[in-house]
């Protein structure tokens, strides 16, 4: 302490208001509003909700957004105008409505400028700032439009954009806050907005500058509901969950199903969309399934044009089987049946075939994918065949697989007439048909349609959306439940919806509220919710490392660094057969890794009951089973085994380590750097103090933090008037 | 989805002014609005996680050379095509993850600035140590154009939006240039959306009057400020000052491509639409002389865009972590350089259609294929597979291969600065410097 104050050059200070006083002060960083604070900030001020995504991105200092470093380039100028803008011309659309009076009357634009202007720039306004503000509103074609270009540059303004803490007389080294600032920190640090009209009020009145007063407020906000919400992204940001939405996770696939009978096409009872079909027979009941008898034909005809065609959408990912008979008495007919086809809107299809003379083959026209015959096809072309496609629609290609045998010989083992079509132009849906022309008569049996069920196309945002929703409706419920640390990991409760309900493992939630749902006993607390889970996971896959990792840097406050550059390290074959821990169990196999990965893995194990989107499982990859046991090394009093995440929670629940590592994470917050031991803020310490054991409260740690001098303040440098 | 307010729905709003919606948007073609030039263009197009060697590498002498898989996409292009193997992207040896070094360093070629942040993966992070390459040649040459650069950018800022990772661009130390993700932003922000020139004049005079009103403020509030915090709101000013010139001075240039209905800017499956999207408009604002200058990345460092319509079902960071006897991955990571090549070689033939000065725009321009590392699977910084694309006016031959050996990048960043005509000896930390490659 009194080498501290021999730095700052002079005794120790006096406290304003009399208190014993720890002395310190830093140097202030002009913090610009986060985009949850800009955004907060301007529905208190305007009443105006603007979409997040118009503004800058944050920059993380010490694991929290806190834009104290980058300054802004003109995108992100021109980002800060159109946020402006689009906030102002809402909030303006009513003019009247928003001034209270009529903007027509000088005397009404003129009386709203001033408390307007200090609300927006939370601080006293200079006259000239108020002659220029007023400026701004005789702009624009009308009263209207110039209300709107002010709000617009109170908004684009530094003085809102960023929280400055200037002015003020440096004495002792250090400059006291005054009012104002103290209010701006403590609502910025509490609620994530701009100070409410009781703190404007105590800063107006000077009620802001003892620590008894400070802390009066400090748990005025922390019992509001605001308080609750941003005690809420303050977790949200320390574990680093708010990036889900943005991530591409896709569920565990089902074991593959066997094909399905669709309805039989069947060609006699009217299930065909259209055809085109002069001179077709359709003799009724004389249909032998899916055979072409040639006693019997399903359907033939001896026109030289027929074509008739059935839609059949097909969805990616998705396989279909169509079997049938076809044939021709005359070489020189042409017949086929097309299984993908553009038809009737496009000329584009695949089909198997026989032109005049030839043989049978696959053929596609109008893409550019191309189609081979595997072998020679040796049939006799005036004799009935049978004939089985295989169709397989996935994201990146149409792979088309065709038997093609005499009708009563055996079926062929492997496909001879293969098309791969990976091309741009590839169809993707489509319709199913029979077409043919030339001379002599033509038939087909039934065909024949089998589909695998298609999969439920997974969309992810809805899910995500409910993870962190529901992650954070169980933050707020527990804030204002008092907020104690010890139940974060060790609730038996969550809150789920009809979303979420299903990856928690919970039955019987309807709806889309939140409602307090208690936990399967394999789950527990936060770090059990599909939210963490998820977050931490590859996008197909469970990662322990990234899970593993996270718990050492964010619970027990390890810092992992890389290897250092040069050091080549060549990555392990894996073998999918084995499950992610055995595949993982690389790691520790080659010493050079097994120094930093013994540390994270044996953690990360833990979470293996639970894939990439948190979902519970005893079997993985299969049916090999899942083995959740681990090891906590080198955490201190949290280290041990542990047979499953109850285990690993309830290790790191009850350590004395984890306590001081999510305090110093809220000190990292409320002070936009990393702690630093040489320095030895007096405020981290309070904080650790008043944190000792599993009674610890977030209200506990943010009193030492808001009574301490340094949020009081900050170091005089070489901008401050002496 | 995009929620940029195009200048329509800002224009609704303005109430007495609506009612000129109405009047039709006076299209000119592009080739009549931009100054036919002939100036030289320089762009860098960045994707990451290394490459495959095998399949980058060109058959062949320095002159007469195969492409290889990943490459044969720009095998229109071959004789103005210029290969590069052993450069290594080293800048003086600051700690830091390779990625990090690997993109942050690459076109500074300069340490990062100390690592001072933790990021919510729990590492610590610097940012960029001083301006990249395209910057100083934008510093250089001071283009006449309506931006002095453009970044653009796919789905950048996924994983790493908070930090440097998903911005390449920088005009000096930690002063990040993030790029423009958001075709249908760029469409309106670069080429006037659509609006009328007479609209516009009316947004655009409002817009600067209240950025002039935010730099007054600004330039009261800095020197109250501690001298070491005024550097940044000082370029906050600056960049408020070349908004509000560059508002005065730009009406709707020329034709744009016009990017159709919005698609939802993060969905991983919309990556190839949005980087076709995002080809175009740069194309675009070359043409129209919009700029001379531009970067382009394809997602962030580190990137983990699932490469889907390929067949990838993995994060493309992960699949480049997957060992080299592991076929299949190795085929899929081939595959997954390969269409980025493809897409380079589209911007190629885009420029190569449009006539500029004697000749086309391709003609005049020198593309910058860039990676972060050199293999995936090892992190390694060495040779970094380095790929020209144009000629800039034939200030490099192209048609060549070259195979170096432990060159620097800087070496590399200077022979760019060169062939751009700026006339520098030296780029980025002189120590790391063995002068320009014979190109």
């Amino acid at each position: 302490l009194c080498l501290l104050t021999l730095l700052f050059g002079c005794d120790r200070p006096e406290d304003d208001a009399g208190e014993p006083a720890d002395g310190f002060a830093e140097r202030s960083a002009t913090r610009r509003l986060t985009v949850e604070e800009w955004q907060n900030t301007v529905v208190d001020l305007l009443g105006i909700e603007v979409d997040p995504s118009l503004l800058p991105a944050d920059e993380l200092t010490a694991g929290f957004p806190a834009n104290v470093s980058a300054s802004l380039s003109d995108l992100e100028v021109e980002a800060t105008l159109a946020a402006a803008e689009s906030a102002a011309a809402a909030a303006t659309s009513d003019v009247e409505l928003f001034l209270g009076c009529d903007p027509a009357e000088r005397a009404c634009v003129e009386a709203w400028a001033g408390p307007f202007l200090e609300r927006a720039w939370r601080r006293p306004i200079e006259a000239d700032e108020r002659t220029s503000f007023l400026a701004l509103t005789e702009l624009g074609g009308t009263p209207a439009d110039g209300v709107r270009l002010a709000v617009t540059g109170a908004l684009v303004s530094g003085s809102f954009l960023y929280r400055p803490e200037v002015g003020g007389t440096p004495a002792g080294g250090r400059v006291a806050l005054d009012g104002w600032q103290v209010a701006s920190r403590l609502s910025y640090l509490l609620w994530r907005t701009m100070p409410d009209e009781i703190l404007f009020e105590a800063a107006r009145t000077e009620a802001l500058s003892s620590p008894e007063q400070i802390e009066e407020q400090a748990l005025r906000l922390l019992a509001d509901p605001r308080g609750a919400e941003a005690l809420a992204s303050f977790h949200v940001d320390w574990l680093g969950l708010g990036s889900l939405p943005l991530l591409d996770r896709v569920p565990t696939p089902p074991p593959p199903q066997p094909l399905q009978s669709h309805p039989l096409l069947d060609l006699d009872a009217g299930l065909w969309d259209q055809t085109d079909a002069q001179g077709l027979t359709l003799p009724a009941g004389t249909f032998a399934d899916g055979v072409l008898d040639t006693g019997a034909p399903a359907i033939s005809s001896d026109t030289s044009d027929t074509e008739i065609y059935a839609h059949h959408g097909v969805e990616l990912g998705s396989t279909f089987m169509l079997r049938g008979s076809l044939g021709a008495d005359d070489p020189d007919a042409s017949l086929g049946v097309t299984f993908l086809s553009g038809l009737p809107a496009s000329n584009a299809w695949y089909r198997l075939e026989r032109r005049p003379g030839e043989i049978y083959a696959l053929e596609s026209a109008g893409t550019d994918g191309a189609c081979a015959a595997e072998s020679t096809l040796s049939l006799d072309v005036t004799a009935s065949i049978d004939f089985e496609i295989e169709v397989e629609a996935t994201f990146s290609a149409v792979t088309i697989e065709a038997r093609v045998w005499a009708t009563g010989a055996p079926r062929p083992n492997l496909p001879q007439l293969v098309c791969v079509d990976d091309s741009f132009t590839r169809l993707t849906d489509g319709t199913v048909g029979v077409w043919s022309s030339g001379p002599g008569i033509k038939a087909w049996g039934d065909l024949l349609l089998q589909t695998s069920v298609p999969e439920e196309p997974f969309d992810f945002q809805p899910v995500a959306a409910a993870f962190v929703d529901g992650a954070r409706s169980f933050l707020e419920t527990w804030a204002a439940d008092g907020a104690r640390l010890d139940e974060l990991l060790l609730a038996d409760w969550a809150m789920a919806n009809q979303t979420l309900a299903p990856y928690l493992g919970v039955e019987g939630v309807t709806g889309e509220s939140w409602q307090r749902v208690t936990l399967p006993p394999e789950r527990i607390g936060l770090l059990t919710q599909p939210l963490f889970l998820s977050v931490f996971a590859k996008p197909d896959q469970s990662s322990p490392i990234l899970r593993g990792k996270a718990v050492r840097e964010m619970l027990l406050c390890d810092v992992l660094l890389p290897p250092p550059p040069g050091v080549v390290t060549i990555a392990p074959d894996l073998d999918p057969s084995l499950t992610t821990r055995e595949r993982f169990a690389e790691h520790v196999a080659d010493p050079s890794c097994a120094a930093c990965h013994q540390m994270i893995d044996p953690i990360g194990f833990g979470f293996e009951a639970f894939d990439q989107l948190g979902v519970y499982r005893e079997f993985e990859n299969g049916n090999l089973p899942v083995d959740a046991s681990g090891e906590i090394v080198s955490g201190g009093d949290a280290d041990g085994t542990f047979v499953d995440v109850r285990g690993l929670v309830e290790q790191l629940a009850s350590s004395d380590e984890v306590r001081s590592c999510i305090v110093t994470h809220w000190y990292r917050y409320a002070a936009a750097h990393l702690e630093d031991p040489e320095a030895g803020d007096p405020a981290l310490t309070a904080a650790l103090d008043a944190c000792t054991d599993e009674t610890c409260r977030v209200e506990d740690i943010v009193r030492a933090i808001v009574t301490s001098d340094s949020f009081r303040f900050r170091a005089a440098h070489d901008g401050d008037t002496p | 989805m995009s929620f940029w307010p195009t200048r329509r729905s800002l224009l609704a709003s303005l109430g007495g002014t609506a009612a000129v919606l109405a009047a039709p948007f006076p299209q000119t073609r592009a080739g009549e609005a931009r100054a036919a030039t002939g100036a030289k263009r320089f762009v860098v197009v960045y994707s990451g996680n290394g490459t495959i060697r095998d399949a980058w590498v060109p058959v062949g002498s320095s002159t007469s050379f195969t492409l290889g898989p990943i490459l044969a996409p720009l095998a229109p292009f071959q004789s103005a095509l210029t290969v590069i193997d052993g450069v290594d992207l080293y800048s003086g040896g600051a700690a830091g993850n390779p990625h990090h070094l690997g993109f942050g360093c690459a076109l500074t070629g300069v340490d990062l600035v100390d690592g001072k942040y933790l990021d919510n993966q729990g590492n610590y992070y610097g940012s960029q140590g001083g301006p990249t390459v395209d910057q100083v040649i934008a510093d250089a040459l001071l283009p006449p154009t309506p931006f002095r650069s453009l970044e653009f950018g796919v789905q950048s800022g996924v994983l790493y939006g908070h930090t440097s990772m998903s911005k390449l661009s920088a005009r000096g130390p930690t002063q990040l240039l993030p790029p423009d993700i958001d075709p249908y932003h760029v469409f309106d922000r670069v080429f006037g959306g659509s609006l009328t020139p007479e609209q516009l004049a009316v947004v655009r005079a409002e817009q600067a009057s209240v950025l002039d009103f935010a730099w007054q403020d600004l330039a009261r509030l800095v020197p109250k400020l501690s001298s070491e915090e005024r550097v940044r709101l000082e370029v906050h000013m600056e960049s408020v000052r070349s908004v509000e010139t560059r508002l005065q001075t730009v009406g709707p240039a020329c034709d744009p491509p016009d990017p159709g209905a919005p698609l939802d800017i993060w969905a991983n499956d919309n990556f190839p639409v949005l980087a076709e999207l995002q080809l175009e408009l740069l194309a675009a604002a070359l043409a129209c002389d919009q700029t001379r200058i531009a970067t382009f990345m394809f997602s962030e460092s580190g990137s983990q865009t699932v490469y889907r319509w390929l067949g990838a079902t993995a994060g493309h960071h992960d699949l480049s972590h997957m060992g080299d006897s592991d076929v299949e991955s190795q085929d899929l990571l081939v595959a997954t350089n390969a269409w980025v090549a493809e897409r380079v070689a589209s911007l190629a033939a885009a420029l190569q259609a449009i006539p500029d000065g004697a000749g086309t725009l391709f003609d005049h321009t020198l593309i910058y294929w860039m990676n972060d590392l050199g293999v995936g699977n090892t992190h390694t910084l060495a040779n970094v597979p380095a790929v020209l694309v144009g000629t800039a006016s034939g200030a490099i031959p192209g048609g060549r291969f070259h195979t170096f050996e432990g060159r620097w990048h800087n070496d590399l960043l200077l022979s760019l600065c060169q062939a751009m005509d700026v006339d520098l000896d030296v780029f980025g930390n002189p120590e790391v410097n063995a002068g320009p490659l014979p190109l």
